[in-house]
């Protein structure tokens, strides 16, 4: 894994690998075996996740006259539904910039100068993992709130009218931000963990300035990290509920909260299934470009 | 091809470096003169302050005392990214985002050249290590040979004070290592590079070096020639640690005649000996300096019993036993050997000139 391959450096040659021992009797053909060791995960996921998505993908696609396309044209016709779909990727755009801001400085410090402070650093930061985000979305209720800790302390402090956060759109975004920021230390984290140090030795002695060391070095091998990262924060972002819906105001509703209402108020089953149906498009769309610009990285990434 | 000049150029003067509190001394007052276009290997075993050297002159570890000069200025405190040396590193070191070319290119590109100036420049340097083909590669895909040569390329290209190399060939195996070290050694020669650099193979620091700084336990035991170094060991551990050796424990009985006395007999050295009688010294004779001998003659010689004979293809180490059990080894040539077998008397002798006597 390392990037300049230090145990590929003995020799030309490729290794040669015995076969693997048999895993089950000799009368099972070797090409069954990957599959049969997959058969739990697939059972798994058609019984849980496909066949339930094919469900939803029908419910949207079928009126009381059988076949239509009905929910999808009500959906893109109608601008408040576009708006909020438009701000549910401009939040979870927000939020995955804000956690690669916040994110890529902690995990650079906890990789880079490792030993007690990068473990103690990662610690912290895993630990938000141990406390349930519904009660740290909570905890930013009691901080943000107009008598809350924040208030209390700007008042302290002589600003006579704090504006109020909690029910806004910043507040949702910080409690967003505060539950996302793990997945993002940790993604980057895990990269530049295996930057080797020596590389950074390497361009100072070339005569690099630790900057020019950072922009032209740290920062293209840790960009897996930031781009696997990003996914993985804008992606969960896209789906988010109760955190925007407890922190924000009815203005910062984002879909996965219309498509809560749509079930709840209206029972309108088609309408919701097919907005799920579309963050589903929106999601795989954005993994596509993902795949088709960064699986590059696989380049120099063994 | 130039000539080391003999006015130094890189001086370390007392340098020391400790660690955990002062406790771990990983280098101890280490003093050497280093000669403009001078090939000065770091020879000493694991864990002797090598690398911990190196990384001083190379700016990336602070002494905790002594000065390091270079061409008259002190350069203790100026960080390693201004001190324009080349370093190579065991592990290659290349960046793995960018090809073969913008690895070299990337000195050159800092020093703000002109893309057509480092065209050219990368490009004489990529032959030069025989890559010119391999321009547009990633390191990834070179063998383990071919990215060490790519940053040599890397570490001269922009014509450094000095270079540095810590355990460059560590990687390979042998006949590669061989081959590298005899390109290193010419691209050194033509270019009158001044190279430092490190090894624990005594072979490589014998058939590369101007000199050779013997490293152990974090201090200098000597500083010297290779041939000087081996025919001339200034202490015991450097008899033992480069090259094979016979090391007799001895006192002067004769300080005249050079005579002292050993557990195998007396010892005659050629030249009178400085020192009292009955000073302690060391006696050793290099093991391809003892030769059979039709009678064992009264001093500078004695009568083994032959013990182990092991065939190396190209010589034969044969290790035999004094009456008294003390260990004597010897070379022999495959025809030489032919008639021993083990048990068998070898009566040996060896020549004044190849005794080396050095206080213990
Ligand atoms: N950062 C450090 N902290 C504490 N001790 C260190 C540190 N770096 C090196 N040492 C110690 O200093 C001593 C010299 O290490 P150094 O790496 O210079 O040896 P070396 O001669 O290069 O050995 P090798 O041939 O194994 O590379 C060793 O005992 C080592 O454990
Ligand atoms: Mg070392």
């Amino acid at each position: 894994m390392a990037q300049t391959m230090p145990d590929g450096a003995t020799s030309d040659e490729p290794t040669d690998h015995s076969p693997p021992r048999p895993l089950l009797s000799p009368g099972v053909t070797r090409p069954l075996r990957p599959w049969l060791l997959l058969a739990p995960a697939i059972v798994f996921v058609t019984g849980l996740f496909l066949v339930p998505l094919a469900g939803i993908l029908r419910l949207s696609v079928v009126g009381p006259d059988g076949f239509t396309l009905e929910a999808y044209g009500a959906f893109f016709t109608d601008p408040f539904y576009l708006r909020i779909l438009g701000r549910t990727l401009a939040v979870a755009l927000t939020v995955t910039v804000f956690c690669i801001l916040l994110g890529y400085p902690i995990a650079y410090v906890a990789a880079r100068y490792g030993g007690r402070l990068g473990t103690a650093l990662i610690l912290i930061v895993t630990m938000s993992f141990w406390t349930s985000f519904l009660a740290r979305t909570y905890a930013w209720m009691v901080i943000l709130g107009s008598q809350g800790l924040l208030s209390t302390v700007l008042r302290g402090l002589g600003w006579e009218e704090p504006p109020q956060l909690l029910f806004t759109g910043i507040a949702a975004n910080i409690g967003m931000i505060h539950i996302l920021l793990p997945f993002m230390v940790l993604s980057l984290f895990a990269v530049m963990q295996r930057i080797d140090p020596s590389l950074l030795k390497a361009s100072a002695g070339l005569g690099a300035t630790p900057f020019q060391t950072f922009r032209t070095v740290f920062l293209p091998l840790s960009a897996p990290g930031i781009i696997n990262g990003s996914a993985l924060v804008f992606i969960v972002c896209l789906g988010f509920y109760v955190t925007p819906e407890l922190l924000g105001g009815p203005q910062d509703q984002m879909i996965a909260r219309l498509i809560g209402s749509q079930i709840e108020q209206l029972l309108d089953w088609r309408e919701a299934a097919t907005m799920a149906a579309v963050l589903l498009a929106v999601t795989l769309a954005l993994f596509a470009v993902y795949d088709h610009f960064f699986g590059l990285d696989r380049l120099w990434r063994s | 091809m130039h000539q080391p000049s003999p006015d130094p150029f890189l001086r370390l003067e007392g340098v020391s470096k400790r660690y955990a509190g002062g406790a771990l001394r990983a280098v101890d007052d280490v003093s050497i003169d280093i000669r403009r276009g001078e090939f000065l290997s770091l020879l000493g075993p694991s864990g002797s302050g090598k690398t911990t050297t190196l990384m001083m002159i190379a700016g990336f570890e602070l002494p905790s005392d002594g000065r390091i000069v270079l061409s008259g200025r002190d350069i203790v405190g100026i960080p390693a990214h201004r001190r324009n040396f080349g370093m190579v590193f065991q592990n290659y070191a290349l960046f793995p985002h960018m090809t073969v070319f913008d690895n070299v290119a990337y000195p050159l590109r800092l020093r703000k050249l002109a893309p057509d100036a480092i065209a050219e420049t990368v490009g004489r340097y990529l032959e030069m290590v025989g890559l010119t083909s391999y321009a547009d590669r990633r390191p990834n895909a070179l063998s383990g040979g071919q990215q060490q040569r790519v940053a040599l390329a890397r570490a001269l290209v922009f014509d450094p004070a000095v270079v540095l190399m810590d355990e460059p060939l560590g990687a390979l195996d042998k006949n590669l290592r061989e081959q590298l070290q005899f390109e290193i050694k010419a691209l050194q020669r033509k270019l009158g590079i001044t190279l430092i650099y490190v090894t624990h193979d005594q072979s490589e620091a014998m058939t590369m070096s101007d000199r050779i700084a013997v490293f152990n336990a974090g201090h200098i035991e000597q500083i010297a020639a290779p041939i000087e170094i081996y025919r001339r060991p200034a202490t015991r551990f450097v008899g033992e640690f480069v090259g094979e050796s016979n090391m007799f424990e001895a006192t002067v009985s004769d300080p005249q005649a050079g005579v002292v006395s050993t557990a195998i007999g007396p010892v005659r050295a050629a030249a009178p000996l400085d020192c009292a009688r009955d000073a302690p010294v060391l006696a050793m004779i290099r093991p391809e300096l003892i030769r059979p001998a039709d009678a064992p003659p009264a001093d500078n010689g004695t009568t083994l019993t032959v013990a182990s004979i092991v065939h190396f293809g190209d010589r034969v180490a044969v290790e035999g036993s004094t009456a008294d059990g003390h260990t004597v080894r010897l070379r022999l040539s495959d025809r030489e050997a032919a008639a021993l077998a083990p048990g068998a008397d070898l009566a040996v002798s060896w020549r004044p000139d190849d005794v080396h006597l050095l206080v213990p």
